[in-house]
């Protein structure tokens, strides 16, 4: 079954179909709020589906269920994570930190992105893992355009400080 | 700076994974119908997942709404059953589609008027969370429609389903 099937389906109200649009983001979401939030990621995508399954009705075209999606993940995990207080280091301090290799054990991974700000692990998921352009992910944080581009230039140097020093 | 290297996305990413309790939590919330109810029993997980489960036998003990179920196709995770109600509802018949796998549990009524999910994972030694959700959830697409029917199920089943709850706790301890 095709997930703008299901996204139909859904919208509809079967709960059935419903269901399986989450298992079938879940996956996916699970990244994108795994790697902003860190530590309380679980709790961002249950705040994510919650809010997609509020708002499934609302989404006009089906087949851009993925992008809706992520939208939605990319704001619940940095609400999360503000509200969890799991960044408080400022970047700019990062060049004193122990530094990491290649061979980065998941330990160090997380602690180099909980090092970062919430904003900042945003971009970087979404410009690197995602390949969004700058224009495609200030629309989808709602920010201007120049913002994006500051917020990448810092968080680069940031994680490149601890990922290769 | 700007040629970064790309992020490796391997296993020493966090990732978010979706468990059976978050699964509920996140359709009951598309079910304004429906109460959920969650509560960690003093049983280990498979115990309580064979009881609840055990539909024909078991589930007519805890659902005080229920007078009989039988099980009427069974293909893997998908059942096939017909409830009768009990006295209260004058032993009216319905048909449900349940999926069951480890854990998770979703029925509907055929046609989609009434939903129930039940959700188990284990949360220490010996204890299990579950939770319990249940409720009108009419296929419709303009849910305003039939806005005071969810309001009036969300009130009943407010009482309904820790009381189902209670009633699995009570048999589970009981059982040998």
């Amino acid at each position: 079954v095709r997930v703008e099937d299901l996204v139909r389906r859904a919208q509809g109200g079967d709960i059935a179909a419903l269901d399986a649009l989450i298992g079938e983001l879940s996956p996916y979401l699970g990244r994108v709020c795994g790697a902003i939030a860190v530590e309380a990621r679980d709790d961002a995508l249950q705040e994510t589906l919650i809010a997609i399954v509020r708002n499934v009705r609302s989404l006009r075209q089906p087949a851009a269920v993925h992008a809706w999606a992520r939208r939605i993940a990319v704001r619940e995990a940095i609400r999360t994570a503000r509200k969890n207080g799991t960044t408080s280091l400022d970047p700019t301090l990062l060049a004193d930190v122990p530094s990491v290799d290649e061979a980065a054990t998941a330990v160090e991974v997380h602690q180099i992105l909980e090092s970062l700000l919430p904003e900042q692990r945003a971009v970087l998921v979404l410009r690197h893992f995602e390949g969004l352009t700058e224009r495609e992910i200030a629309e989808a944080l709602c920010v201007p355009p120049g913002t994006v581009k500051s917020r990448l230039h810092r968080a680069r140097v940031a994680f490149r400080r601890r990922w290769t020093a | 700076v700007d040629s970064v290297t790309q992020l490796p996305y391997d296993d020493r990413w966090p990732v978010a994974a979706l468990g059976n309790i978050t699964r509920a939590r996140a359709l009951a919330a598309a079910m304004p119908g429906t109460w959920l109810e969650e509560r960690v029993l003093s049983a280990p997980f498979e115990e309580v997942w064979r009881y609840v489960t055990d539909f024909e036998q078991c589930v007519p003990e805890f659902e005080r709404d229920v007078s009989a179920i039988r099980v009427t196709r069974r293909e893997g995770g998908r059942l096939r059953l017909r409830a009768n109600a009990s006295w209260k509802f004058l032993w009216l018949p319905l048909w449900l589609d349940a999926e069951v796998e480890p854990g998770w549990c979703l029925m509907r009524s055929r046609p989609q008027a009434y939903v129930i999910v039940m959700a188990a994972e284990p949360a220490g030694p010996g204890t299990t969370t579950f939770v319990h959700v249940e409720g009108l959830a009419p296929a419709v697409r303009r849910q305003s429609l039939v806005r005071p029917f969810l309001a009036l199920s969300r009130w009943r089943h407010r009482h309904h389903v820790p009381q189902d709850i209670r009633a699995v706790e009570h048999r589970l301890s009981r059982r040998p």
